[in-house]
Order: structure tokens, then sequence, then C-alpha cells
């Protein structure tokens, strides 16, 4: 079997959103370059994809979708990084702690943060979802609220940021639904799937290669970009839909891996 | 003023395979008007007073790359001091957060300042590369 491929979607977020087209401000880098991919780092990316190889399922290419936002935090942080002090609080009262008193001070970092405005607002919020002390064996978790933060991922209250959306870091893009030519001809079966990986809060999109198709192919991205605005006195987001075409090229040339200089058939 | 994130990206299997770096680094940045983008050769635009951050990230997320240092350049692409705005890991806000960042001084005058990043990939012989191709490009404001 060879190498997953990753695709790499780099996207400036707030530039797109601007220009209301991802053409411009979208870089998209795959790891198949020694297989012949071109346009790596630009709009303009052809994955190549080793065609012939010995028929197996074990044997299909896999190719993964991570998208990123230039101007995010870095994705390698923990999860919790990303959480609101209200959310880290819940997680505490209901998980790591059931049995004390959810009035009581939660983690340390929630508690530090806590005197935020942000946090007395979102605070407000979770309390009328948080479970009554009885319902906890029913394991009802709350809906957790992302940090509202800056580029530096520090706590934005709600007094510095306002009337400047612009200060805070854009949520991360989600691919949502991959369509187009290479899925109508079922050349890629694409499918979302849920695992303990960093990207994408825990969610990505993957898809197997029918290598016998030999060709180029387009396919089309759906991506979601978050567009901060103010609404009550509040940051919202607003959920901005694009679409981008992008392209895979699969050869009928040998499979191959790092391990042999030259092209072969691997044994089956 | 807002901050600049400049994104590098590393195919750590491709570069240690080669021994080089060259064709598996590509470097974007978040910016107005910078120029190469997606290349090794990223020249950023700024302003005397901007932030910026370095974020560094492998192709693969099973192959860890870091930054261990980033050096300015004088023209004979030597490490230099005179600059003295050599980013320095910081402490971020969140426990355990360090982050390559810096400020473009206030007092430098308008040019192109090159810079070299030395990339560590795991241990052991030859994980530890350089890049001197970026470049920061400092506008008047």
């Amino acid at each position: 079997m060879s190498q997953q491929l990753a695709i790499l979607i780099m996207i400036d977020t707030a530039a797109a959103i601007k220009a209301g087209n991802l053409a411009d401000h979208i870089y998209l880098i795959d790891n198949a370059k020694w297989v012949g991919s071109t346009g790596e780092a630009t709009a303009n990316l052809v994955t190549a994809v080793d065609g012939t190889r010995v028929r197996s399922q074990m044997d299909a290419q896999v190719l993964n979708w991570l998208p990123y936002g230039i101007g995010d935090l870095p994705h390698s942080l923990p999860q919790s990084f990303f959480l609101s002090p209200a959310a880290k609080k819940t997680i505490n009262a209901t998980l790591v702690h059931p049995a004390s008193d959810p009035q009581a001070p939660a983690g340390s970092a929630a508690a530090d943060e806590a005197a935020t405005a942000t946090a007395s607002v979102a605070t407000a919020r979770v309390a009328a979802d948080e479970p009554s002390p009885h319902a906890r064996g029913a394991q009802h978790i709350p809906r957790l609220e992302a940090k509202r933060m800056d580029i530096t991922g520090a706590l934005l209250g709600k007094s510095k940021a306002k009337g400047n959306t612009a200060l805070y870091t854009y949520p991360m893009p989600l691919v949502t639904n991959i369509t187009g030519e290479a899925v109508d001809k079922y050349v890629i079966f694409p499918a979302q799937y849920g695992s303990p990986d960093l990207f994408s809060k825990g969610l990505y999109w993957s898809a197997t290669v029918d290598t016998n198709k030999v060709g180029t192919y387009a396919y089309t991205l759906h991506i979601t970009l978050f567009n901060p605005y103010e609404k009550d006195g509040e940051v919202a987001w607003e959920p901005v839909a694009l679409t981008f075409d992008s392209y895979i090229n699969v050869t009928n040339e040998a499979t191959r891996n790092g391990f042999l200089k030259v092209p072969q058939m691997l044994p089956a | 003023m807002q901050t600049i994130n400049i994104v590098t990206i590393i195919d750590v299997l491709g570069a240690l395979s080669k021994g080089s770096l060259q064709n598996n680094i590509y470097m974007v940045d978040n910016s107005w008007n910078s120029e190469n983008q997606g290349t090794s050769d990223l020249v950023t635009s700024c302003y005397p007073g901007q932030p910026i951050n370095w974020i560094i990230h492998a192709m693969d997320v099973q192959t860890p790359v870091l930054i261990d240092s980033i050096n300015f350049l004088d023209k004979d692409r030597q490490y230099s001091v005179s600059h003295g705005f050599d980013a320095k890991p910081v402490l971020g806000t969140a426990p355990h957060w360090y982050t390559w960042s810096g400020i473009v001084p206030c007092y430098l005058p308008a040019g192109e300042y090159r810079y070299s990043l030395k990339l560590q990939m795991g241990r052991g012989q030859n994980s530890i590369m350089y890049s001197d191709a970026p470049a920061l490009n400092v506008n008047l404001l």
C-alpha cells in the first residue's frame, strides 16, 4: 500500500471573505510531488496518483483533505485551548468532577479567566444549559462554546473588541462536502470521518481512489468560512459558503514507495 | 496593527529522503501584498511596529517539525546582529504554548530583510536543515 496522501488547503480567510471567492486566496499543497503532482502551493494543484497497483481493497489510494486558515492559531494546540472558560468549567463540572458542587470554582484555568466580560456573558448562557445535579447520571453534556480570542490566543473581552471584529481570530475553515466530476464518475469516494486527529476538531474528509480510472478529473471542494460581525453587542459568526475546483490525475504508472528506487509491483 | 502569520509547511518525508529542503518547503502568509506566496522565497510585506508570528506545520501529522531558530541575515547572508529584531520564543497566554514571534522595530528603514529559518525534524544526523530564502519587506507607514 502506498502512503496516504494529505492535501493541505491553506486559506487566507479574511481575504477570501472580502473577495467573495477562494481562487486568489487558497494554496493547495500535497505530499505527492515526487509522484508528479503539479501546481504545489498554488490554487492550481493537480494531485498525481500512481494507478497501477495490486488489485485489492487494501491497496486503494487514500486522499485526506486538511483545511487550514493562514491566520489561525497552530492546530497542534490542545483542543481544550480553544474552549471558552465557561465550556472548560462545564467539562470540569460534568465530566472531571461530576460529584462536586457546580457552583464551586472549577478548573484553575476557568477560575483565572472568569473575571473577563466575555466569560460572564458566556457563563450565564451555559448555566441555563447546565444539567441539574440530579440529571448527572444521564450524561447530559451541554453545548461547548469556543473561546473568543485574538490571534495570539488571548481571551478577547467585549469591551476590547467592541467595534473591531477584525481583532478576533477566525474559526478554522471547514470542508463541508466534496462533489464534482471525480465523484460523479466514481473515481473518488469521499466521506467525512471522525478521528482523534488534531485537525478540524476531530472531523476530516477523506476519499479512496478507484485507480482503474486513468485520467485527470475535477472535484469541487465546498468550504465554509466564518465572518465575524457584531450583533446586539456580541460577536457572532456568519457562515460564508464558497466552492473551489481542484484536480486529481490518475496515471497508469506503477505504485512506488519510499523504499523502492525504481517503480515496481509490490508482492501480492 | 494586525498580526501577520507566516505559515511554513514542510514535506518532512521528502526533505529527509532527499536530504534537502529544496522543493519541500512552502511558505504562505496573510499579509496584504506579499510576493512569492507558496514558495520558499516568500517576501512578507509588513510595517514597522507590526507583530509577526511564525507557525510551522508538517505535511504529514506523524512527522513533526519545529523551528529551532530564526536569524536575520546581512547582505553577505551572514548572521546579522545589527537589525535587532531576531525572533525569540515568547510565552503565549496559555500554559506551555511557545510560539515564534517578533515585532518589526519602529526605527527600521524600509527595505527587504532576509532571514534564515533553522528547522529541526526529529533527532539525529541531518535532522537540522536551513532555509535562507524568505524575507520581510518593510514598508513605510
